[in-house]
C-alpha cells in the first residue's frame, strides 16, 4: 500500500513538473496552442489515473482479460523507447546541422571580409 | 620562416589571459587565427586590436568544431600546416616555435607536445593526467605521454587525422585527435614542452573524466 501512494505522488510530482515544462516551452514559443493543449491533457491523464489507478484496471479486466493488459504494458514500454530512441537521432541529426551551419556562416563571414 | 603555418588560437571567455597570449603570438608569427566561441566576456573586443583574423562562432559549439573551423579556413588560404594553441596562455611560445620547426622538417603527420614535469600541476590534475597516460598505453599498445595537450601542429593535408566522430559536443576535442591518430596509423611526434601551472580544465571534474575514459575506450573499437 505504502509503495502504491508512494509511486502515486513520484508519479503525480512528476506530470506537475512536465506540466510546468509545457508552459515554459509554450511561453518560449516552442510548443504552439494545440501542442500545449494536447501535452497538457496527456499530463493531467497521467495525474488522474496516478490518483485513480483503479480506473484503468477495471476498464482492462472488465473489457478483456489479463493476459491483454500484461501485453499492452509491454508494447506502452517498447513504444516509449522507440519514442526516445527516434528523439536521440532527431536531436543529434539537428545538433549536426546547427554545427554545420553556424560553422559555415562564420567562414563565410571571414572570407567575404579578407576579399573585400 | 612560419609563413606556411597557420597558427589557430581557440577562446571562450579569455578575456583576462588572451592579451597575454596575441601579445607573444604576433610578434614571431604572421599568420594568426582566432577561434571565438560567442564569449560573454570582453575577448573578442581584445582580440580585435590585434593583426589577427577572427571566426566568430555564434554559439558556443565547443573546441571541436573550433578546430574544425580552423582547419577549414587553414585549407581554404591553403596553409600548408596549421598550429593549435590554447586562448589561456597555458603554453610557451619558444614550445609552439619549436614544434613549428620540426613539422617544417619533417613536413608530415602530427607533432604533439608533452607536458614534461607534471610535479608543478596540483595533485588531482597530476593524477589524472597520469592514470589517463597508462590507460591509452593499455588500450592503444603506444606510448603518447600527454594525449591531452592542445599544443600540436599538424598538416593540413594530413588525411589520417579526425575527429569528432561522435558528433558529440564534450570537452575532449585534443584527446579525440590523437586516439583517431594513433588508430589510424598517422606517423607522430612528441616534444617536451615547459608545464605551466595553470587553472584547472574548463569543466573538467570527476566524472567528465570517467566520461573520457570510456571516450578512450569508445574511439578505440
Amino acid at each position: 500500500m505504502l509503495i502504491k501512494i508512494f509511486l502515486s505522488t513520484l508519479s503525480i510530482f512528476f506530470s506537475l513538473l512536465m506540466i510546468y515544462v509545457t508552459v515554459i516551452n509554450f511561453k518560449k514559443k516552442t510548443l504552439n496552442k494545440v501542442e500545449f493543449l494536447m501535452w497538457n491533457l496527456f499530463w493531467l491523464g497521467v495525474i488522474f489515473l496516478s490518483i485513480r489507478p483503479k480506473f484503468i484496471d477495471d476498464y482492462f479486466l472488465k473489457t478483456y482479460n489479463t493476459d491483454l493488459f500484461y501485453i499492452i504494458s509491454i508494447l506502452g514500454i517498447v513504444f516509449l523507447l522507440i519514442l526516445s530512441y527516434l528523439n536521440f537521432l532527431k536531436i543529434k541529426i539537428i545538433e549536426q546541422k546547427i554545427n554545420t551551419i553556424i560553422r559555415a556562416e562564420a567562414l563565410k563571414k571571414i572570407i567575404n571580409k579578407i576579399n573585400k | 620562416m612560419f609563413n606556411s603555418i597557420l597558427i589557430a588560437i581557440f577562446t571562450y571567455n579569455e578575456e583576462k589571459k588572451i592579451s597575454l597570449v596575441l601579445n607573444k603570438v604576433c610578434k614571431k608569427f604572421k599568420n594568426v587565427i582566432v577561434v571565438d566561441n560567442n564569449s560573454e566576456d570582453k575577448t573578442r573586443e581584445k582580440v580585435q586590436k590585434y593583426p589577427v583574423k577572427i571566426i566568430h562562432h555564434k554559439f558556443n559549439l565547443g573546441k571541436s568544431s573550433s578546430m574544425k573551423s580552423a582547419l577549414d579556413y587553414a585549407r581554404i588560404k591553403k596553409f600548408k600546416y596549421i598550429a593549435f594553441l590554447d586562448g589561456d596562455d597555458q603554453h610557451r611560445i619558444s614550445d609552439l616555435e619549436n614544434l613549428c620547426s620540426k613539422i617544417l622538417k619533417i613536413k608530415k603527420g602530427i607533432i604533439i607536445g608533452y607536458r614534461k614535469n607534471l610535479s608543478k600541476l596540483n595533485f588531482t590534475k597530476r593524477l589524472g593526467t597520469e592514470f589517463l597516460n597508462i590507460f591509452f598505453s593499455f588500450f592503444y599498445q603506444k606510448k603518447i605521454f600527454d594525449i591531452q595537450c592542445g599544443l600540436r601542429v599538424f598538416s593540413t593535408k594530413e588525411k589520417k587525422i579526425k575527429w569528432c566522430s561522435s558528433g558529440l559536443k564534450h570537452y575532449f576535442a585534443d584527446a579525440e585527435i590523437t586516439c583517431n591518430a594513433v588508430m589510424n596509423k598517422c606517423k607522430i611526434s612528441q616534444i617536451p614542452i615547459k608545464t605551466v601551472r595553470s587553472e584547472d580544465y574548463k569543466g573538467m571534474n570527476f566524472l567528465l573524466g570517467l566520461y573520457l575514459l570510456f571516450m578512450v575506450v569508445y574511439w578505440r573499437f
